[in-house]
């Protein structure tokens, strides 16, 4: 059977597409307002309850669980290329993605109990 | 292999560099955008830390806001927002040509195919915010 | 404008050298000079040694694709005057074996190209009654990809090609993708074997750069996340669909 010798890349592949817009949309956002924008007094800094209702909304729980478990997958599957082209190391490829993959695995986990742990 | 060939002599086989990203802009700009991946994934953590302080109540989350002021993790998340905009960007104006091909069956121009994922990126940017500065 | 320019030629010669080494040349600067016209200015009037090819001086041979300071170039249409003041470093094309001086070996190319089939493959061998009928707009679809001369350029353009000799490439990728897109063709299931593969599209991250060095216009970076996208689409088919699997 030739389809044995196709590459299941696809899945990861795919992941790593809707991953890469997930990104692209709403990464900027966030780095800018907690990363630059509060830290630096640009904005007015919102109260430490009102922040917590906000991920009390279970919109803000899905939102965010799509949004970080996508983000290691595609930060996975890019890092594990970038690593292989920028240190030669295609011969290594499978260590190398294991330990990607097992990355974005951990973060995927830790994103879950993160969100069930909210009140 | 042909039999002539063990009268051929050697020829020079190229070895390539592995720091071949630094010959050419091209190849630095390519790393530098997959390179975004990395940050990508530091804040993808440092939204999981903010959840988890802002869980363990309002002193851990005071702690996580005065630890994101600090240089070093400012300094980090300013490169952070570089790599991930060219990422962004590079992406708009790649993928959705793609797509755009294999839906209209024919190709389109870049800026037409990429002009709606700014818009969408405008959108999505300006309703998170709102959202996060609790203007709603 | 000086009326000269230096040339650095990397020199290779497989009966003395085990390293590429590099002769300097000084030609007449002409403004309607390319840069295979100052090579060949070397051969006829300097050192009759000197190895390369060509053959139709017009840009559509593909012979005489090599790298013009480190870009790979077709030096047919190259005008060298752009270079002046100089030096310009004329190189082989990289990633590829050298036979001599700025000749290589397209052996590992022509092998890729033969894998992908890139020719127009019916279910049965009988020859139709007439000819096929094709729209302008099933033209249109695979248009781009046919204009592909097998030039290299785009070989020597991917570091992903340098880093994994096993990848298929930009070239014979398009070429697969074209005969695909073709409404006479066939053969897609055929090709989708050697393409799925890992050494097929799934080695390539998009650097893009084939599709910048083409001379023809032809995007070969295109064609592969094309495929990757009709390849995902027929891996879910096969592994979802119990009917899919055919």
């Amino acid at each position: 059977m030739a389809t044995l010798n196709r590459s299941n890349r696809p899945l990861p592949w795919m992941v790593f597409g809707v991953g890469g817009f997930l990104v692209a949309f709403f990464f900027p956002v966030h780095i800018f307002i907690y990363g630059i924008a509060l830290p630096l007094g640009w904005l007015p800094t919102p109260s430490y309850r009102s922040t917590l209702e906000l991920v009390h909304y279970p919109i803000t729980r899905i939102y965010l669980g799509i949004l970080l478990v996508m983000a290691f997958w595609h930060a996975a599957y890019r890092l594990r290329d970038t690593v292989c082209d920028a240190f030669a190391m295609r011969q290594v490829d499978t260590i190398v993605a294991a330990a990607c993959f097992a990355f974005a695995l951990a973060g995927s986990i830790a994103t879950i109990v993160a969100l069930w742990a909210v009140p | 292999m042909p039999q002539y060939r063990q009268f051929q002599y050697k020829a020079y086989q190229p070895v390539m560099s592995p720091y071949w990203y630094f010959d050419r802009w091209p190849y630095l700009k390519f790393m530098l955008r997959e390179m975004s991946s990395i940050f990508v994934g530091w804040f993808a953590v440092v939204i999981l830390l903010q959840l988890n302080a802002l869980v363990s109540g309002p002193t851990a989350y005071a702690n996580f806001q005065h630890w994101m002021a600090t240089p070093p993790v400012f300094i980090v998340n300013i490169l952070s927002f570089v790599f991930i905009c060219f990422h962004a960007i590079t992406w708009f104006m790649l993928v959705p040509r793609v797509v755009a091909r294999q839906v209209l069956q024919r190709p389109s121009p870049d800026v037409l195919s990429a002009a709606p994922n700014f818009g969408i990126w405008l959108v999505a940017s300006v309703v998170v915010a709102l959202f996060a500065l609790r203007v709603i | 404008m000086a009326d000269t320019i230096i040339l650095e030629v990397a020199r290779f010669s497989p009966e003395r050298d085990s390293q590429i080494g590099y002769q300097t040349f000084e030609v007449p600067l002409r403004s309607d000079w390319m840069v295979l016209d100052a090579l060949n200015y070397i051969k006829d009037n300097i050192d009759g040694s000197l190895t390369f090819r060509w053959s139709c001086r017009m840009g559509i041979c593909g012979s005489c694709g090599m790298m013009v300071n480190g870009v790979p170039k077709l030096t047919c249409e190259t005008l060298i005057a752009q270079f002046a003041p100089g030096p310009v470093r004329i190189e082989p094309l990289e990633h590829f074996p050298v036979v001599k001086d700025l000749v290589i070996d397209m052996d590992v190319f022509l092998e890729k190209l033969q894998k992908v089939r890139p020719w127009i493959v019916r279910k049965d061998d009988r020859l139709p009654a007439r000819e096929f009928l094709q729209t302008p707009a099933q033209l249109e679809a695979f248009h781009q990809y046919s204009l592909c001369i097998n030039c290299m350029l785009c070989y020597a353009a991917c570091p992903v090609f340098g880093l994994d000799q096993d990848f298929v490439g930009p070239a014979a990728l398009a070429l697969a993708e074209r005969y695909n897109l073709d409404s006479r063709d066939q053969g897609a299931p055929e090709r989708t074997d050697v393409l799925s593969q890992h050494d097929g599209i799934w080695d390539c991250t998009v650097v893009g750069e084939c599709s910048t060095v083409c001379p023809k216009g032809v995007d070969p970076s295109l064609a592969i996340q094309q495929y990757k996208l009709t390849a995902t689409k027929e891996w879910f088919k096969t592994w979802l669909l119990p009917w899919g699997n055919k």
